[in-house]
Formats: structure tokens, C-alpha cells, sequence
């Protein structure tokens, strides 16, 4: 297995802390490549492990077993105080958003690049940009919990992407979208894909698993990842 | 949206998060501009009550010399004393000083009928009173009856007061009563000849305690001397010690509050979510202390200045001095006093450490203590899940 | 002197510092004894956080000790000579507290330097993610403990002790020991000629030795820079107070370092003592940064690029102590023609 093409798991097993041994775990020997420049799907029922799994490639989780390999790096393993900027490479959309409800869209947009080192102008012109993308450029100065459940989505997934992040870590990006959105948003995240980053969407939505978008596919079942490449052109 | 400035985005985001939070942040601020308050009052009072203190010693003489026997002072032969005092190499200009303390109106006053007992600065052009006239500090002017003032018992002399000495000279005249020699020497006990003391200037100020075994060998009585140096010391150890004492008074209980509130306003369990979502997003726990402390900072700064200020306002500006004065010394009066910009500079420091190190200190343990678990901790933490 | 205000503004400092030292000195014992960095267990997931607390604690509490030995230090050569009967300076200062305040001194510079070095590992440290450096780091944290607590204890001992002092001679006793005898006098003079030469020998050599490192950061050894960093310090101290004072206060006889600290020459003591400072201070950083790169190729990058940082703080330290130590003899000996003991 190639350690540098992206984003690696090399035998990953995670089981919650202070579970008996017995008990099956969450992960168990996963063995995946997110190639960089490729959009990723990984399926699976509901309480299967994509959350989890999405967790644990962005370092938000600590594998009990295996390592997460990031760009030839053994991210998993390092200590927090390098692995807490390190995520500034990550851009996450959680499967609950998770938004600041009394702050407005375009300052929930400001927090991850706050401590990055870029100008706050650069900051401005990006965030803008990312709002156009998003279709909520009329919302900039709303407060965040006067929007629908789809533009929240929408703005969760603005705030993963303004950054320019090398890995996008999307979990059920879809949810709460219309067919026009949904599409809009794969396309959105193949653009990101082809200008580089590593792109991985956890989802049992459907319509993502005919989107011709996706470069591979993967399935996640009692543990186990399985999946296949779809789409052998991609860079 | 927020224009664009060069201000760095860490402190804008501070300050907009003290806006989230504009009560808590008030109250902080309102806790470190009284407790900035109350410890700078007393550490100006202290460093201006020290400040005047040494204007006032460096006018006077270098060496005090007073005769003694076995019942005390007693009164020094003018001529002798001054022929044994100039035997002494490096003896410049001793001066034979008439005064002493008698009974006044309300209590003792202190009597000077030789200019030489009260340095020059404190006269500011006023007139030597003649013979039935007398000048007077500001504590007995309080007391006065038709302009006219009765000293003494055994011999009463009544004198007409024709001045007061002014205001901010009041440390060293509040009870003084500049009148004749002729005047004075019925009250003092003393004939013509004879004097109270005898002030002695030096050549050169540093040598002082050389000099001094020297001169106590060339009177024929005994002598005590006083060195101007331990009156300076006197004063300088009694000045500081008024500011210490209130610090220690007040201080522990206060800081023990602001740590309180700096640990309630910092350290919100409810944030911790929001910890852990900046964590997820790449901040680091560094990032999130230099945004405490940013914050710490926006309120902290200005606190200290009104602190600062109100305190200045409080020892220097009237009637509020005389307040001050009062809770300081414990009641005794309101002197005018003068700070130094080394003095000012000193308060600082000492305002920097006593209270802004436990301040910063409070809010980076309490950062630390909240954002240090690990991104996903923190997040399950939070109202979403 | 307990009552004074700076005195409790130093403990307070020293208090809290101590208290941030202490919490992340117990969070650097787990670090020391069961660090694993090839584990991801949950200790090891602790340890790890343990780690990041304790540098962060670490760093503040380094800035807190060194703003409590700076108020220390402010009231040794400023402040508290006012509350000592015949004091002028610190001399007089040190002179009522007697050996305690010189050992309190003492363990404060030691501390703060142990802590330097620790602060000098942990950036190297943190530059790669590997953590080679963490454990070492940890052990360097908590062997400033000892000597942090023996300085706490000299400085409480050396403040009481003033409290309740006599007269002190303060520089008469200066005066004294220059004037008493002409074989120490003579003996005096010999030391401060070999000191002087020493110094300007010393200086010389370092100077050079830094050029080297900043245009070759990976070649030649660390440990030479830092002793003669450290022999150089004890000779230009001497030369100053044996030599260089003289110009400042225009008389011989009067090798006094505290009264340099005195505004009557512009507090010139905390500049001068603060380059023979940083001189040390960097020197032993290229000591510790050379080893690292030595034995830990991982971080040989990083270690060059502290080293040519810490040369170029050295060269400019040497300069401006050159500048402040020599310039008032430079400038006497121009205006008159002859330097102040009257040779030419």
C-alpha cells in the first residue's frame, strides 16, 4: 500500500473506550486509499461506522489499532500538539453541523481561519467567495439560527471548504438538500476534488450513489470496509 | 460583514467575542477596575506621601544638633555652640534655631521663630511677621477666633494672624506658628542667648555620619544629633509602610475574587463544545489561550486605566484626597502631595505584578483547564449532539 | 521591608509563576517516566496532553520567574537601598542580606537558566512531530524544581534579614577594601589587566566563532562557544567592575557594579548585565541545539536555524555590551588624552 497517495488507513481498528473486548468493534483492520484528486463514498447503514470512520481520518479520534496516514505522514500517531494544526489541512462537515446558532453566517465562515496566517482582507475575499458558491450571499450578516435546515447545511459545508483544505471530510453532506442542491453540492465537491484535495463523503443518501461524480466507492459492514474504484481516470 | 483592517484577526475575534458575552465581560471589568482601584489608591498615596516627604527633606539641614541632660532637652548657649560647631572641618553655616511645641487653642502647636526652621520653598513670598503677628499652617487657622490666637499657659501670648501657610506645604506647616523670637521666647522658656537646636550644614552630604562623632566630641554637654539621612529613612519606611498596609489590608480578598470571576467568565463548561469545534477546525490549544488572553487583554487594559485613573483622581484631586487621606493614615490631615514620574513608574510595576500577573495567570490556567481535552471530548460536550 | 509594595509585587510574581511552574512540572513527571510515543493507548492519548499543558505552562511560567527575578532585580539596585540605614545602592543591599541574597541570586539565575535551556529543547521539539525531544524536555523541566525552591527560600531568608539589619557601610566598604592594603591592591590590579585582556581576547573569539556559525550552523562544535561564552561572562564582569565602572562614575576606587544600576547613570547596569546575559543565555542554546542536531538527524534543520538565530543574538548582545562597557573609556581617553589612572 502506498503511504503517500493521500489519505491512508493502514489496519485501523477502533473500539469506543471502556467497552468489553468481547464485544465487536466499531472498525476493525480497515484497510482504505483516499487518493488525492478523487471524490470518495463511503455507504453503510446507520450506526455502521461512517461517522466514526470520518472522525478518525480527520484526527478527532484516536484509532485503538492501525494509523491514518496523511500525505506520507503518520498522523494518528502523533501527539496532539501537532496533530491540532494539522487539522487545519481538514476541512469536516459533521453530521450535525455543528454551527454557532447566535453568530452570522459570515462569521461562522471566519472561525477556522482565524488562526491561520493570512491577512484579514484575503480572510474576507474568501469567505465571500464561498458564500457565492453556496448560494447564501444574501445571508452573510443573518444570524445562523434564522436559516432552514438546508442552508445551515449548506453554510456547514462552506465553512469546511474556505480554507482550501487538502482533505474534505463530508459526513450525509446531503441531508437536508433538494435533488438541485444535492447535485450542486457534488459538484461543488468534485471541483474541490479535481483542484487537488482528497474528498470523502459518508452517506446513505441515494442520490449520491448514482452520482457519476464519485471516483470510488466503498461500503462499510460489520466493521469492514470494502469498496472499489469507479472512475480510473481520475488524476 | 466586518470591513476589511490590518488588525490582526485573533484580537478582532476577541473583541467580538466579548460582545457574545457583554455581561460577563462587564462584570470582569468592573471587578479588575475596583480592585486596580483600590490597590493603586494606596500605592499612590504611599509613593506621593514619600515623594513629598523627600522634597521637604532635602531642604533641610544636613546634621540637627540638641542638647540634653538628665531631664531632657535643654537650651543651648547660641555663642558657645556656634564656636564648637565651626572648629569642625566641613562644618558649613550653623544656624541657632528658636522653636519648640506649646499648648494652642485645640491641642499642641509647634512654634518656629527662626526662618531657618522652615525651609524656604514653604514661605512662597509670604511676609516675617512683627512683633503681636504670627503666620500660621492651615490646622490652626481652622481654629482661630477673630483672626487673634492665644498660645501657652504658665505665659500666655496672644498674636494676630496675618497669614497661612499654603495648602500644599501643609505636611510640614499644618500645625505651625511662625511668630518674632521676642514673641516666641516666653512660650519656649528660652532667654536671649539661648536656643533650641542648632541646624548644621555639611560641605559635603555624604558625610554626614563621619561627621558626626566629631561634632558630638566638641560641645562641652552632651548632644544628640540627628542626621538628615535617618530622618529620610524615618520618613521613607513610614511612607511605604502606610501603602503596604492598606495593599495587605484589601488585596488577598479581592484577588481572591477576581480569580473567582475570571475562572466564571473564562471557564464555562458551555463553551467547551465551542472548544472543541475551533479544535476541529485546526486551532490549537496555544490559539486558544492567545484568544483568552486577547480577550483578557481588550478588558483588562482599560480597566486598569480607569482603575489607574480613578485612583489618581482619588489621592491628587480634593475632596476625594482628604478621603483617601483618611482611609490610608487612619485619620490623620490632608496634606498636598506631589508624585514623581520614578514614583508613578513604580506604582505601575507594582500595579503590573500584584494584579495583572494573577489576572493573566487566572485566565490562562482557566483556558487550559477547559481546552485541554482532545477535539471530539470536547465536542460531545455540546447541545447538538 | 516586608511591607513594602515591590517586595510583595515580587512574591506575587514569584507566586504565581511557581504555582504555574508546579502544575506543569507534575503534568512533565508523567511525561518523564512513561512516555511511549509508539503507543496510542489511552495513558499515552493523556501523556500526550499532558505534554502539550506542560509546555504551555512552562512557557508562562518561565515569563512570570523572570518578571518576578526582574522585580527582584529592580529592587535590589533601585528600590529597597531606601529602607537600608546607610545604603546607596545595592551593595549595601546585599550587604544586610547577607549571604542569602547573593545565594538567592545565585539559584534565580540557575533556575531561570535551566528553564531557558528547557525552552530552548521544547522549540526544537516541537518542530517535528516525532517527539524525540519530549522526554528530555520533561527531565530539563523538573530539574529547575530544586533550584527553584532553594531560590524561594534565599530570597524569603535574605528579605526578613533585612528587616531587622543595622547599619550598613554599603560602598565605603568599596572604598575600604580597595584603599585597605597595596599588596591586595596590587593583587586587584593584576586580575582586573588579566580579566580586561581576557574579555577583549574572549570577546574577540566568540565574535568570530559566531560568524562561523551563522554562515556554517551544521559545522564545528557547540559546547566550545558556550564555555568560552561562560569564561568570557566572568572575565567582562570583572573588567567592568574593576575598569570600565570608572568611567561611568569618574573616579577610581570605586569598583561598584550595583551603582551602574542607579538612574544617576542611566540604569546602564541592566543593559550592560542584560548582554553579558543574553551572551550566555544563546550560548548555551547552541550548546543544547548542536547536541540535538548531533544525535537527532530528524531535527538537524530546525537545530541549524536556532543556532544561526542564537549567533546573531550573541553578536548583537557583544556589541552593545562593547558599546556600553567601553564607550565612556573610549570617550574619556579621546577628550583627555590619557585613560582616568593618568596613562597615556
Amino acid at each position: 500500500m502506498e503511504l503517500n497517495a493521500g489519505l491512508v488507513c493502514r489496519g485501523l481498528n477502533f473500539r469506543w473506550p471502556g467497552k468489553n473486548a468481547d464485544e465487536p468493534p466499531v472498525l476493525e483492520a480497515v484497510e482504505a486509499v483516499f487518493a488525492q484528486g478523487t471524490v470518495s463514498l463511503v455507504t453503510g447503514n446507520t450506526g455502521s461506522g461512517k461517522s466514526t470512520l470520518m472522525h478518525l481520518l480527520a484526527g478527532l479520534l484516536h484509532p485503538t489499532a492501525g494509523e491514518v496516514w496523511a500525505d506520507g505522514q503518520p498522523v494518528s500517531r502523533w501527539p496532539s500538539r501537532h496533530r491540532d494544526p494539522w487539522r487545519r489541512q481538514v476541512g469536516i462537515v459533521f453530521q450535525h453541523l455543528a454551527l454557532i446558532p447566535d453568530l452570522t453566517v459570515g462569521e461562522n465562515l471566519l472561525l477556522p481561519m482565524i488562526p491561520r496566517p493570512i491577512t484579514w482582507s484575503r480572510m474576507q475575499e474568501e469567505i465571500r467567495r464561498q458564500l457565492e458558491d453556496a448560494g447564501l450571499s444574501a445571508l452573510a450578516d443573518a444570524p445562523t439560527n434564522t436559516l432552514s435546515g438546508g442552508q445551515r447545511q449548506r453554510l456547514a459545508i462552506a465553512r469546511a471548504l474556505v480554507a482550501r483544505p487538502r482533505f474534505v471530510l463530508a459526513d450525509e453532506p446531503t441531508a437536508f438538500q433538494d435533488d438541485h442542491h444535492a447535485a450542486r453540492i457534488c459538484a461543488q465537491l468534485c471541483d474541490i476534488a479535481r483542484e487537488g484535495a482528497v474528498v470523502v463523503i459518508g452517506s446513505h443518501d441515494p442520490r449520491l450513489r448514482s452520482f457519476d461524480g464519485i471516483d470510488r466507492r466503498f461500503h462499510l459492514a460489520s466493521a469492514t470496509l470494502t469498496g472499489a474504484a469507479v472512475n480510473q481516470g481520475a488524476p | 460583514m466586518m470591513p476589511g483592517t490590518r488588525y490582526p484577526p485573533m484580537v478582532i475575534w476577541a473583541a467580538r467575542d466579548i460582545q457574545r458575552h457583554c455581561g460577563r465581560s462587564m462584570l470582569l471589568f468592573a471587578c479588575l477596575a475596583s480592585l486596580v482601584f483600590l490597590t493603586a489608591m494606596a500605592l499612590l498615596f504611599s509613593q506621593a506621601l514619600d515623594a513629598t516627604w523627600e522634597r521637604l527633606m532635602d531642604q533641610a539641614p544636613d546634621l540637627v544638633v540638641r542638647r540634653i541632660d538628665g531631664g531632657g532637652w535643654a537650651p543651648l548657649p547660641v555663642d558657645v555652640a556656634m564656636a564648637c560647631a565651626k572648629k569642625i572641618p566641613g562644618v558649613i553655616d550653623p544656624t541657632p534655631r528658636l522653636w519648640g511645641v506649646v499648648p494652642g487653642p485645640e491641642g499642641p502647636v509647634t512654634v518656629v521663630a527662626s526662618i531657618a526652621v522652615v525651609p524656604e520653598s514653604m514661605l512662597k513670598g509670604i511676609p516675617p511677621p512683627s512683633a503681636g503677628q504670627a503666620v500660621v499652617g492651615q490646622g490652626v487657622a481652622r481654629a482661630l477666633s477673630g483672626g487673634r490666637l492665644s498660645l501657652g499657659s504658665n505665659h500666655s501670648v496672644t498674636v494676630s494672624v496675618i497669614h497661612t501657610f499654603p495648602a500644599d506645604t501643609g505636611l510640614a506647616t499644618h500645625d505651625l506658628v511662625w511668630m518674632t523670637p521676642d514673641d516666641a521666647r516666653p512660650l519656649l522658656g528660652l532667654v536671649p542667648g539661648q536656643a533650641s537646636d542648632l541646624a548644621v550644614h555639611l560641605f559635603r552630604r555624604e558625610e554626614e555620619r563621619a561627621i558626626q562623632a566629631d561634632l558630638a566630641a566638641a560641645f562641652p554637654w552632651p548632644v544628640r544629633i540627628t542626621d538628615r539621612s535617618t530622618s529620610a529613612l524615618n520618613h521613607h519606611t513610614r511612607a511605604v509602610r502606610s501603602g503596604g498596609i492598606a495593599v495587605v489590608a484589601g488585596i488577598p480578598a479581592l484577588l481572591a475574587l477576581l480569580l473567582i470571576i475570571t475562572g466564571t467568565v473564562v471557564d464555562n463548561t458551555a463553551r467547551q463544545a465551542y472548544w472543541g469545534l475551533l479544535k476541529s477546525m485546526g486551532w490549537t490549544t496555544a490559539d486558544m489561550v492567545r484568544l483568552q488572553v486577547s480577550r483578557a487583554m481588550i478588558v483588562g487594559i482599560p480597566a486598569v486605566v480607569l482603575g489607574l485613573a480613578s485612583a489618581y483622581a482619588a489621592v491628587f484631586y480634593p475632596p476625594a484626597a482628604g478621603i483617601t487621606a483618611f482611609w490610608v493614615t487612619g485619620g490623620q490631615h490632608l496634606p498636598a502631595l506631589t508624585l514623581v514620574s520614578s514614583g508613578a513608574a513604580m506604582v505601575m510595576i507594582e500595579i503590573a505584578a500584584m494584579v495583572g500577573l494573577p489576572f493573566l495567570a487566572a485566565v490562562f490556567l482557566t483556558t487550559l483547564r477547559a481546552a485541554d481535552g482532545s477535539p471530539w471530548t470536547l465536542l460531545q460536550a455540546d447541545p447538538w449532539n | 521591608m516586608i511591607w513594602h509594595p515591590l517586595t510583595w509585587a515580587f512574591w506575587v510574581a514569584a507566586a504565581t509563576g511557581g504555582l504555574l511552574y508546579a502544575t506543569g512540572a507534575v503534568q512533565a513527571v508523567d511525561v518523564m517516566l512513561n512516555w511511549t510515543p509508539a503507543h496510542a493507548d489511552i495513558d499515552q492519548l493523556r501523556r500526550e496532553r499532558h505534554a502539550e499543558s506542560a509546555a504551555l505552562l512552562g512557557h508562562w511560567a518561565l515569563g512570570f520567574l523572570t518578571a518576578a527575578a526582574l522585580l527582584g532585580l529592580v529592587g535590589v539596585a533601585l528600590v529597597w537601598h531606601r529602607m537600608v540605614p546607610g545604603a546607596m545602592c545595592g551593595t549595601g543591599v546585599l550587604q544586610a542580606m547577607g549571604t542569602d541574597g547573593s545565594r538567592a541570586m545565585i539559584f534565580w539565575g540557575v533556575s531561570l537558566l535551566i528553564l531557558h535551556g528547557w525552552r530552548v529543547l521544547d522549540g526544537l521539539d516541537v518542530q517535528r512531530p516525532q517527539g524525540v525531544l519530549t522526554r528530555t524536555g520533561a527531565r530539563l523541566m523538573i530539574s529547575a524544581a530544586p533550584f527553584f525552591l532553594l531560590a524561594v527560600f534565599y530570597s524569603w531568608q535574605a528579605l526578613m534579614r533585612v528587616e531587622t539589619v543595622p547599619t550598613v557601610s554599603c560602598c565605603a566598604a568599596v572604598y575600604d577594601r580597595v584603599l585597605s592594603g597595596a599588596s591586595e591592591s596590587a593583587a586587584l590590579k593584576s586580575l582586573a589587566a588579566i580579566c580586561l585582556w581576557f574579555s577583549l581576547a574572549g570577546g574577540a573569539a566568540l565574535l568570530a566563532l559566531m560568524v562561523l556559525k551563522i554562515r556554517f550552523p551544521d559545522r564545528g562544535s557547540g559546547a566550545m562557544p558556550a564555555i568560552i561564552a561562560v569564561l568570557w561572562s566572568f572575565a567582562a564582569t570583572v573588567a567592568l567592575k574593576q575598569v570600565g565602572s570608572a568611567y561611568y562614575y569618574q573616579v577610581l576606587s570605586h569598583p561598584c557594579p550595583w551603582c551602574l544600576f542607579l538612574p544617576d547613570y542611566y540604569g546602564a547596569g541592566f543593559f550592560i548585565f542584560g548582554g553579558v546575559a543574553v551572551v550566555v543565555m544563546e550560548s548555551i542554546a547552541i550548546w543544547l541545539a548542536d547536541r540535538t542536531r548531533r544525535r537527532y538527524p530528524v531535527l538537524a534543520g530546525p537545530a541549524g536555524k536556532r543556532i544561526q538565530r542564537s549567533a546573531w543574538g550573541i553578536v548583537t548582545a557583544m556589541i552593545g555590551f562593547t558599546m556600553l562597557a567601553l564607550g565612556p573609556a573610549i570617550a574619556w581617553r579621546l577628550r583627555t588624552g590619557v585613560w582616568l589612572n593618568g596613562s597615556p
